[in-house]
């Protein structure tokens, strides 16, 4: 059977979705409760998820949507008001269908459990009055027409037809085809035509006559009655025989399998065929059952591996579902380049240097135009990462005993799909972080003067070629003293210094700090600000906290807009080129040298003294120190350093090229670039570069163990 | 029912259209079979098919079996009606060897 895993995977990926619009929906409704179009829209998405849920060999889903679906239906009738508290119910509801999700076929005894449990518990929504309650039948899944009578309709059935209409049957007026028609509508059919219809120059053939015997097979709710009823009038003069062969879904492809072993037998009486068909049946449901087992194993191994459902973290997939339109304009663009290709080469062909350049011109638009695009297909709003977090606050504030308005700014916004999904936990964790450590308790907050309900704001744009992610709190903000204290109590910090504001506050992200009094086992536990802070820089990002003791704190994360293409400077050093990226350059200098280059040196530069290193030293290129020098200066959090090389080249957009993995350990470079003229540049990270130097430094100076190794 | 016959590039082009049902099965028949009979490949126009019974279908398939012994095949100038691709899916005649092709998705334009 090939096509039931590819499908059963669709169907997952879709119920997904509707589960986080339906999630979405639901946070929706409470703070508008009376939205009966919101209403409308939560039962659309748990009615498709049920049908699709018994289609696929999702039993339980199907039979547990059905049951919430019911209760739905009767807030659309306006019998149930929304609640806090049947939202909240319906939020485990989603939750606990996206834990079926999971395993397809028999659900375990524990999750049917689970279901009984909150089945039971929207039980006692429903009002006493017991004559409204709808049947809990079994819901159909067939798309059954209206020809079903309500006392015939059941779980789906197939059958079996044989169909051979009397030869003359045109003659009172009756039409096979019609009467295939009437039975298409109750339900998912498939016909095999048998019978030998003669040539057109053959004498003995009679165009008014019917030459054909019938073989169906329809799914359908309906009962045996329901489909004789369509043969009612040629049931004397015909031959039609109706047989229920099987009950249980089946998919349209497996019933145009089941009908071909039947090729050939339109002679042959209704047992042969009954027996044949049985055969095929059995040999077809094995399969069926073989490949849910498998699926099943597989989606286990998946969940093992996967985090609690309560973070409301999917799972990144390796599928994306993409704009139409960028596809259209990148496929019709492909085109236009075949085109100039053809230009291309005729302007060779004739040594034509104008038109090679006409050609060069309209190249050089074409590849920024598709370039723009074809990045841009892999980007989503970061809208769509957002609405897990104001659930994943909900519940985190119901917990904690906090109330926080939680707000969400620059949905649109748009980021390549890998940074997203990456994001996620960093932002996930900050925000841990403000609802837990930041805002204060109702009571404190009081006594501190503000309003009782906190304030979290979420915001993403745009700005100068970066995506700028903040989340701003209105909580308790970030005790300078208590930061000292704790980082000279760790060691990270000498008791003698005197760090600037800002120093303290990225005293945050070193690994093992944390000033929570309490570990919460939500976040404090200090192993959280490092990675965070790492993870952003993997993307090539930069995080910044400002804050103001006893009024709130600001997290602000700046990302580059997607990580195939850098803009930076290409710089040269001898031979080497090297490319800084823009967004830790500030600007360029110069100096003039005379005698011995140590690595690191200092410069002035606009009242302050500088670091600068020299990477004809540090790299050890060959040749002879030039006395003049171009110095880059760079900044990374806070901090000014400057590079010194031989020339500046200019401004260069790279497509970033990675490294070898055997490369891994030079975490100074990003990866490499190919140059215009064929060459190669390396691609700077500018802060473990700094890290880099340090560490030598450190080496060299005190013969300890550099700060950080590079293994 | 109306019929049209004129020849194009590639054949002899029949134009089906109106009501094609027992009624005029005889008069369609006679049509399908000079046209054949001229021994030129041919291709049915069956764009403007209003209503389809079962003797439709079987002269169709007629006409495939018999092109097929002179070694043509049936042909389908432009897109088909509705109505004809409804009765051939419902009745199973869409998937009958002959005519798969005849009455596939693709709009074939002669």
């Amino acid at each position: 059977m090939h096509d039931v895993e590819p499908s059963i995977s669709v169907y997952v990926e879709e119920t997904r979705e509707l589960l986080s619009e339906l999630e979405r929906g639901l946070l929706e409704l409470e703070k508008t409760p009376a939205d009966m179009d919101r209403v409308d829209a939560c039962f659309r998405a748990m009615h498709t998820i049920k049908g699709g849920g018994a289609m696929f060999g999702f039993e339980e889903i199907s039979r547990f949507t059905h049951n919430v679906e019911t209760i739905f239906d009767r807030v659309r009738a306006g019998d149930l008001p929304v609640t806090k508290e049947l939202l909240t119910l319906t939020f485990a509801a989603k939750d606990h269908i996206l834990a079926l999700l999971e395993v397809p076929g028999q659900a375990s005894p524990e999750l049917r459990a689970a279901s009984e449990a909150l089945l039971e518990a929207f039980a006692a929504f429903m009002p006493v009055d017991a004559a409204h309650t709808p049947p809990p039948g079994p819901p159909d899944a067939a798309p059954a027409g209206d020809a079903c009578t309500a006392q015939q309709a059941g779980p789906p059935g197939i059958y079996w037809i044989r169909f051979r209409p009397s030869s003359r049957i045109l003659h009172s007026g009756n039409d096979p085809v019609r009467l295939l028609a009437d039975m298409d509508t109750l339900g998912l059919m498939r016909v095999l035509r048998q019978g030998v219809v003669p040539d057109l120059d053959d004498p003995a053939f009679q165009p008014e006559e019917s030459y054909c015997v019938f073989d169906i097979l329809i799914r359908t709710p309906c009962g045996l009655n329901s489909l004789s009823d369509v043969f009612i009038f040629v049931e004397s003069e015909s031959d039609i025989v109706i047989e229920r062969i099987h009950e249980g879904p089946l998919r349209g492809g497996d019933l145009d399998d089941l009908l071909r072993p039947l090729v050939g037998l339109d002679a042959a009486p209704p047992e042969i065929i009954q027996e044949t068909l049985s055969g095929a049946l059995n040999a077809k449901l094995n399969v069926i059952s073989a490949a849910k087992a498998r699926n099943q194993a597989k989606q286990r191994l998946a969940t093992d591996a996967a985090k609690p459902r309560s973070t409301a973290a999917s799972a990144s997939s390796t599928t994306l579902r993409v704009d139409a339109a960028r596809l259209d304009s990148v496929i019709s663009m492909v085109g236009e380049l075949v085109i100039l290709q053809s230009r291309l080469r005729q302007a060779v062909r004739a040594r034509d240097f104008e038109a090679a350049a006409a050609v060069d011109e309209d190249l050089e638009r074409l590849t920024d135009t598709i370039r723009d695009v074809a990045l841009g297909l892999r980007m989503l709003p970061i809208g769509t990462v957002f609405s897990q977090f104001t659930r994943l606050l909900r519940d985190l504030s119901s917990s904690l005993g906090k109330e926080v308005d939680f707000e969400t700014r620059g949905g649109d916004t748009e980021l390549d799909k890998t940074v997203i999904d990456r994001m996620k936990d960093p932002l996930i964790h900050l925000l841990r972080n403000s609802l837990d450590h930041g805002v204060e308790a109702p009571e404190a907050r009081k006594e501190a003067g503000k309003s009782p309900r906190g304030h979290i704001t979420l915001a993403a744009s745009h700005s100068g070629g970066n995506v700028v992610i903040s989340i701003t709190d209105d909580g308790r903000g970030i005790d300078p003293v208590a930061v000292r204290r704790k980082a000279i109590e760790r060691g990270l910090m000498a008791p003698d210094v005197e760090p600037s504001e800002q120093e303290l506050f990225n005293c945050i992200f070193l690994p093992g700090f944390s000033t929570a009094s309490q570990i919460s086992d939500i976040s404090g536990r200090g192993v959280g600000m490092d990675v965070v802070k790492s993870n952003i820089e993997a993307l090539r990002g930069t995080v910044e906290v400002e804050s103001i003791f006893g009024k709130g704190t600001t997290v602000t994360i700046r990302l580059p807009l997607t990580l195939a293409i850098i803009d930076g400077f290409n710089v040269q050093v001898g031979k080497d080129s090297f490319i800084v990226p823009l967004v830790n350059l500030r600007g360029f200098q110069e100096r003039f040298v005379t005698g011995d280059v140590r690595t690191v040196e200092t410069l002035e530069r606009m009242g302050d003294l500088i670091p600068v290193v020299s990477l004809r030293s540090l790299f050890a290129v060959p040749g002879a120190q030039p006395e003049y020098e171009r110095v880059v200066i760079t900044e990374v959090e806070g901090e000014i350093v400057g590079f010194c090389v031989d020339k500046v080249v200019g401004r260069q957009q790279a497509v970033i090229k990675s490294l070898n993995d055997c490369y891994r350990h030079l975490k100074w470079i990003s990866g490499t670039t190919i140059n215009g003229d064929g060459s190669i540049s390396l691609i700077l990270d500018v802060p473990q570069l700094i890290r880099f130097v340090r560490g030598q430094e450190e080496t060299r100076l005190h013969g300890t163990q550099a700060f950080r190794t590079l293994a | 029912m109306e019929l049209t016959q004129y020849e194009d590039g590639n054949g002899m082009v029949l134009g089906i259209s109106g009501k094609c049902t027992v009624e005029n099965a005889v008069e369609l028949r006679d049509a399908l079979l000079a046209v054949v009979s001229m021994g030129k490949p041919i291709a049915l126009d069956v764009s403007d098919v209003q209503e389809a019974d079962v003797t439709f279908l079987q002269l169709l398939l007629s006409t495939a079996l018999t092109l097929e012994r002179s070694g043509r095949k049936l042909e389908r100038h432009g897109q088909i009606a509705q109505a004809a691709v409804n009765a051939a899916r419902v009745s199973g005649f869409a998937q009958t060897p002959q005519l798969t092709t005849f009455f596939s998705d693709e709009g074939r334009n002669g």
